[in-house]
Order: structure tokens, then sequence, then C-alpha cells
């Protein structure tokens, strides 16, 4: 049987690429579990017929071993138990250590908190009452400016008045236009003359003096 | 009906990390189904058995660690409980109690075949 796949197989192995690539598609393949040799590959010759020795177990040992596991086990069992209970513990303390720290903790923050609170309490009632003080301050020194301000502007307007009032004094009347204009008719300028560079007049040779008013006005 | 999957546990256990006959192992954190060189959850120690210049076999362990998870209930490897016995973490295993007496034996076997061999070249000599 055994020599008869060996044929087959010495037959089959020039195939052995074809198949391969046949088991890299996508064609489902079911072989048996085999890391070495590859499927197709026969039981060696001289195992054919191996049936493997089951392993001697010195009877005594034997005993001894499963009476040292069951104490091992129970041991082991209470081992992890106690383990378990002191980590418990321990995390129990270790919860109750964090919160007394943190009470603590908190209670120092407060304490902190509580005293900066007051510090910067005073500090900011001094700068208000400096700030109100400061603005009082400006508020009359605004006022003070303002009714300076108020006295020179009323100066500048008298002032302003007296002149134009001055001023007033050779305007023309409406009841006077007529004999204004008369005087402003009858009166003659004279423009016959030279100004040098310096703004003298010149007047010419034979200056107009008919009318005398009009030197006397130029 | 609600298909069981495979058990998986958390075990502590060696993860090869030697090469072709240098052993070197971590110890470490795994479920019971990843493969060896699986990244672990922690490593507990390291164990190197083979023997150095002083006739050390070097173990480093996390003890704080490995207790911790032995009160969590992780499930550890048959090597493990044997290094853990014999670091006096636990009782020593029982398979290491059967080994000890195999090499008395052994060492008596072969004191005994000395003595013998002594007697029979005295007898020849005699």
């Amino acid at each position: 049987m055994a020599s008869c796949l060996r044929l087959l197989v010495e037959t089959s192995l020039k195939q052995q690429a074809l198949l391969v690539s046949a088991c890299t598609s996508r064609t489902p393949l079911v072989q048996s579990v085999r890391f070495r040799k590859p499927p197709w590959v026969p039981v060696a010759k001289s195992k054919e017929f191996y049936v493997r020795k089951p392993t001697p177990v010195d009877q005594e040992e034997y005993e001894e071993l499963k009476a040292r596991y069951r104490f091992y086990r129970s041991e082991v069992d209470s081992v992890r138990q106690f383990l378990a209970q002191d980590l418990s513990a321990r995390q129990h303390n270790l919860e109750d250590q964090d919160l007394r720290a943190d009470e603590a903790e908190v209670s120092l923050m407060m304490q902190h908190l509580q005293e900066w609170n007051t510090h910067v309490a005073a500090v900011r009632n001094e700068r208000q009452l400096q700030e109100q003080l400061d603005h009082e301050q400006m508020l009359k020194e605004r006022l003070a400016n303002q009714e300076k301000q108020r006295m020179l502007d009323a100066e500048r307007a008298l002032a302003e008045l007296e002149e134009k009032e001055a001023a007033a004094a050779s305007f023309i009347d409406p009841d006077k236009l007529d004999e204004a204009i008369e005087k402003l008719i009858d009166s003659r300028k004279d423009y016959n003359f030279a100004i040098t560079k310096s703004g003298e007049k010149l007047f010419g040779e034979y200056p107009d003096r008919k009318t005398p008013e009009s030197h006397k006005q130029s | 009906m609600p298909r069981v999957g495979p058990k998986v546990f958390q075990i502590i256990k060696f993860a090869y990390h030697g090469c072709t006959n240098r052993q070197f192992f971590h110890i470490v954190l795994l479920d019971n189904k990843s493969p060896l060189n699986a990244t672990p959850y922690e490593q507990l120690g390291t164990f190197d058995p083979l023997p150095n210049i002083y006739n050390e076999k070097l173990v480093s362990l996390d003890v704080e660690r490995i207790k911790y998870h032995i009160a969590q209930g992780v499930a550890l490897s048959r090597p493990v409980e044997k290094l853990l016995g014999l670091a006096g973490l636990l009782p020593v295993h029982p398979m290491s109690y059967i080994t000890a007496k195999r090499n008395r034996k052994k060492l008596q076997a072969e004191a005994a075949a000395q003595s013998e061999d002594k007697n029979s070249d005295h007898d020849e000599q005699s």
C-alpha cells in the first residue's frame, strides 16, 4: 500500500508546481496538519507500524506526586487567598490614607485661600478708595478748568463786543446814507503817482491841486 | 443554541526570547491562547536557564506585581510554578521534589557503582 503511494508521489512530484499553484488559488483545500513533510508524502518505511511506547511511570513516584499535588494545590489556593486579602486590606488602607491626605490638603488649601482673599480685599479696598479720591480730584480740576475757560471766553467776548462797538461808531446809518453818498461822490482820489520799491509814493510834476482833500486822504 | 468559545484566561508563563541552543525566557502575563511571541500584557521577570561562569542561573522577578496577579487569580504555567516554588513565593512544586529524589537516587547509584568498582579492583589486586 505504502509503496504504491510512493510511486504515485514520484509521478506527482513533477506536478508539484501545479499543485502548489492550486493551493495558493482560492480553491478550498482540506488537508491534515503535517508541518515538516508535505501532506502527500507517505509515512517513512521505518515508521510504518511504529507505535509509541508509553512513558514508563514509577508507581511509587506517581503516588507521591498525587499526594503532594493535593497538598500543593490547597496550599497555593490558600496563598492566593492570603495575597488577595492582603491586597484588599492594603488598598483599603491606601484609600483611607488618600482620603485623609485629601482632607488635610483641602483644609490647607481653604486656609490659604482665606488668607489670599483677605489680603486681596485689603489691597482692593485701598485701591478703590484711592481711585475714588482721584476721580473726585479730577472732577474738581475739570470744573475749575471749565470755570476758567468760561471766564476767558466771557472776557474775549467782551473785548470783541467793545471792538465792534468802537467800529460801529463809523457805521453809516440809513438816515445818513444820502449824505454819505454825496460825500463820497464829492471826494476825489488822485492815483497819479508812482511807487518806489520801498513803497514811497511819488506824485507827478503837476499834481491835481483842485481837490486838496484827496491829497490829505492819501 | 449559543456557541461556547474556547475558555480564554490570563496566565503567567515563559516566553522564549533566546535563539538556537541559547534559551532565554521572559516571564510574561499573556492570554492562554495567545502565541508566545505576542506582546505581553506585562513582563514580570526574566529567566536565564543556562548557568553562567559562576554556575548561576539568573532569575529576575517583579515580586510585587506577581503577587498582585496571583491575588487577582491568574493562572500559572507549570515551569513558572516550579520557579516560584524555588524562589519561595509559593510552596515547592511536587515535581521539584520528584526531580530532587531522582537526582538523589542517581547520585547514590553512582556512588554505589564507584564503591563497587573500588571493591572489585581491590579484590583483583589482592
